[in-house]
């Protein structure tokens, strides 16, 4: 009889527990899905579910023989413009009236936003897998250092690495210092293998919306009682994040502090032994391996204002590009070196991204400038094609 | 494996399964294959390292116990745990503190960039104190390999502690755990806690804004430097304390206690009482090991107050590699040797706080707070640039509404606590008497569990991970 009455019991409080814990995620999910911005909801979406679509086109360009495919494997610099301005989209254009080849020429975009080398590491069966004739990689300065979060290297695209590549994953290029600890690379291999990528990354979406869920207050209780940490309460909260005034017309800057954490790395000069070059150079040797014609290219970083801060140091900034540029080499990469392309007009925000106004249009000088260097190598594959 | 994530939640469930399904005898066994596991999925390359320094401590272990000159055996194994501690997380500051020296002279040495083996401080600790007890007679000699390596990669305690001592641990793990349904409970309750306090309360609540000021420490007013401060003396507390709750309570559901490392310590009315109730296995460690073996008291005031210093100073280096953690035990030590001066003591530290206490407590909470902005600073130069926004003492404005209010629900749960640990016992007996107990109990439990879920965003890592 006690034994029985336990049992009862038991199986009440699981029951219940069960049920508590799917009232309260679910509810705390539709919460988050009741507050989230448009903007911030586009971010998301493009960081987490942004890659398989892209990666879908792709390889059916890759079917039709008719089509030159050309992979940008990017960052936000390349994306974060309208539709029709990004600078994949403008490359494109920039290249249909140079391409000589048979049929058409075609840029996929497999950029995501703050992906890095690591990211695009454990995805890079799946890119090799569709066949582009010609990858671009992006190295961009302010991201290809061992200092960023784990967070922002996206451990979760894991579960897409092949078995054959498990050992680099985690041994020989030392992944763990990007967050691709064993146990997440079983787990997430074990769910996309399962087929519950989607299901997951859903359930990603919705914790990260919450994650805004104090800004969302904080906005709210200055809006009703005016109280916030002091009146320019979001020039401070900029400060604080390393940015110099949102002061109308004047596009927001990084304080010295601020740019010595996001380009102190390149600017001390950064060695082929450092982690993410590691990582950027395997990326490389892998495209060599499997054939593909690779660019390894710098974007602008706004060189101008980190000379105005006392950022810029010309030696240690010169041993990274030199870094870079021998990986290059040693894979038969191309170079292309647009760090100090643009003047500081030319950037709108702290981060590489650009001006797009029709006088000062940013992505199409990038893509001008970068064009040359993938029509090298688009050249080279159309006549082995 | 952090606890706060799935994949421990599988790895901790499989483990208790396989324990249900073993006899007891082969538990052991069992665990030690959870252990070596757990560590391997953190990184399986340092799994070589640390097999490699069990068995080099293990052999001396043994001549401790049985050879003639325990003595020599002892500092063999301290000196080399020590170094191999020292090789990986003090080589590099070591040699960038003497650069410039190293320099002058002619020498051009690299310095080494390791990453730090799992848990390497929390074990060596583990290592030296069994080989101590051993050589005082204070635990019995470990007659088995796998018996000593259980006791020290034992999973739940194997990466932040709490470090565990041969005589309270090594008899349970002979005997295979004892599990219960009050052990179990128990267990399962302080998982739940542990995962609130590091989901929700630490990396939810305050440590976003914590990493946002102290980006650059020198903005705000005084009130919001103030906020700062005791935003992240909470982050480390419920950081920390959560991740000793999930390793208890995972302990326990498999029919271990180890000890508890925190007592509400920001309630403490002195240095000394701060110390007996904040990370108290270490301190306890510090004490028995560093503290006694240097002296202690029994050579004279001067030379207590010396102790007091060093035991301190070296606390705080093992924090970790940097000169903050070396000025924040140097001061934590300089305060205890003035309180000791002043001729104060810690006192019963289960003496009720009562309305006289607050201004101790106050103050004391106000030590700790600062103290701990000095430990979380990125350099020296980063703290001072905190404190000389701290000394404009305005306080007018400046108070972030929305993080003052998050301070003021942390001071609540402090007290809460308390209370808390105090009434336990006879809320559960209340819960176990009545036929609503396990539908409330298993309501309560679903609401914060799923709420952390929803709410833990990418996860944080514990704080306590790198030391």
């Amino acid at each position: 009889m006690a034994s029985m009455r336990r049992l009862i019991r038991s199986i009440a409080f699981v029951l219940t527990l069960v049920a508590a814990f799917a009232a309260s995620s679910t509810g705390l999910f539709a919460l988050g899905s009741a507050i989230h911005s448009e903007r911030l909801s586009m971010n998301l979406t493009m960081m987490i579910f942004g890659l398989p679509r892209p990666l879908q086109r792709l390889r059916a360009h890759s079917l039709n023989p008719d089509t030159f495919t050309i992979a940008f494997m990017g960052d936000s610099t390349v994306i974060a413009y309208p539709e029709g301005q990004t600078i994949h989209e403008r490359l494109e254009s920039v290249l249909i009236p140079q391409w000589l080849g048979p049929g058409r020429i075609s840029v996929e975009s497999l950029s995501s936003l703050g992906m890095t080398p690591a990211g695009f590491f454990l995805i890079q069966d799946k890119i090799t897998e569709a066949r582009p004739d010609v990858a671009i990689v992006t190295a961009n300065l302010t991201l290809i250092r061992d200092s960023l979060p784990p967070n922002l290297h996206r451990p979760e695209l894991a579960g897409w690495v092949r078995s054959h590549r498990l050992y680099d994953a985690l041994i020989g290029l030392g992944l763990h210092k990007f967050g691709v600890t064993a146990d997440r690379l079983f787990l997430y291999k074990s769910i996309v293998s399962a087929g519950w990528a989607g299901i997951w990354m859903a359930q990603l979406a919705g914790q990260a919306h919450l994650g805004h869920l104090r800004e969302v207050v904080e906005e709210a209780v200055a809006e009703k009682t005016g109280w916030t940490a002091q009146q320019d309460h979001t020039r401070q909260r900029d400060l604080r994040r390393g940015t110099e005034s949102l002061l109308p017309r004047t596009p927001p800057r990084l304080t010295r502090i601020g740019a010595q954490r996001m380009v102190g790395e390149p600017m001390a000069g950064i060695d082929a032994d450092q982690w993410a070059i590691r990582i950027l150079r395997a990326i490389l040797e892998e495209f060599a391996r499997t054939g593909r014609a690779t660019v390894l290219y710098v974007p602008p970083i706004n060189i101008d204002h980190l000379k105005s801060v006392g950022v810029y140091d010309e030696a240690g900034l010169a041993k990274s590009l030199a870094t870079l540029e021998r990986i290059a080499y040693e894979t038969d990469a191309e170079f292309a070196d647009l760090h100090d392309l643009l003047p500081d007009a030319a950037f709108r925000d702290t981060g590489a991204h650009l001006t797009y106004a029709p006088g000062y249009d940013g992505p199409t000088i990038v893509a001008e400038a970068l064009a040359p260097y993938v029509m090298i190598q688009t050249r080279a594959v159309a006549q082995n094609r | 494996m952090l606890f706060n994530t799935v994949q421990y939640a599988i790895f901790l469930g499989m483990v208790l399964l396989a324990l249900r399904l073993t006899p007891r005898r082969a538990r052991s066994g069992v665990l030690l294959g959870a252990s070596t596991l757990f560590y391997a999925l953190w990184l399986p390359t340092y799994l070589l390292l640390f097999v490699g320094d069990l068995v080099v401590n293990y052999l001396l272990l043994r001549a401790i116990s049985r050879s003639e000159r325990p003595r020599l055996y002892l500092t063999a194994s301290i000196v080399f745990t020590l170094g191999v501690l020292a090789s990986f997380k003090y080589a590099a500051f070591a040699i960038e503190a003497m650069l410039p020296l190293l320099t002058s002279v002619g020498l051009a040495i690299e310095v080494p960039s390791f990453f730090l083996p799992l848990g390497i401080s929390f074990y060596s600790f583990q290592i030296i104190g069994l080989a101590v007890d051993t050589y005082r007679g204070r635990s019995e000699p470990v007659e088995s390999f796998s018996r000593y390596a259980l006791f020290i990669s034992f999973f739940p305690q194997l990466i932040a502690g709490p470090i565990l001592r041969g005589a309270e641990m090594l008899p349970q793990l002979a005997a295979g755990g004892a599990p219960s349904a009050a052990r179990t409970r128990r267990g399962g309750w302080l998982l739940v806690s542990g995962l609130v306090k590091k989901a929700i309360f630490a990396d939810l609540l305050l440590a976003p804004f914590v990493n946002d000021a102290f980006l650059d420490p020198a903005l705000g007013s005084a009130g919001f430097h103030l906020v700062v401060a005791y935003s992240f003396a909470f982050q480390i507390y419920f950081d920390f304390s959560g991740y000793v709750d999930m390793a208890r309570g995972s302990a326990l559901l498999m029919g271990f206690e180890i000890p508890t490392n925190f007592l509400e310590p920001y309630l403490s009315r002195n240095p000394a009482e701060f110390w007996r109730r904040w990370h108290i296995t270490l301190s306890t460690w510090l004490r028995d090991y560093l503290y006694v073996p240097l002296g202690g008291n029994r050579k004279g005031a001067g030379r207590t107050y010396v102790n007091l210093f060093l035991t301190m100073l070296l606390g705080g280096l093992w924090h970790g590699a940097a000169w903050t953690f070396v000025v924040w035990g140097g001061l934590h030590g300089i305060i205890l040797a003035i309180h000791r001066l002043c001729g104060g003591r810690a006192g019963d530290i289960d003496r009720p706080v009562t309305v006289r206490d607050i201004p101790s407590v106050f103050v004391m909470f106000h030590v700790a707070a600062f103290l701990f902005a000095v430990f979380r600073a990125a350099s020296i130069g980063d703290a001072a640039l905190f404190f000389a926004g701290l000394a404009t003492f305005d306080l007018r404005g400046g108070w972030p509404p929305v993080q003052t209010a998050i301070v003021a629900l942390c001071v609540g749960s402090h007290f809460f606590e308390r209370w808390f640990r105090r009434h336990v016992a006879a809320l559960q007996q209340a819960a176990g008497s009545n036929w609503w107990g396990p539908v409330a109990e298993g309501a309560l439990a679903g609401l914060l569990i799923g709420a952390a879920y929803a709410l833990s965003g990418a996860g944080g890592e514990f704080i306590y991970f790198q030391f």
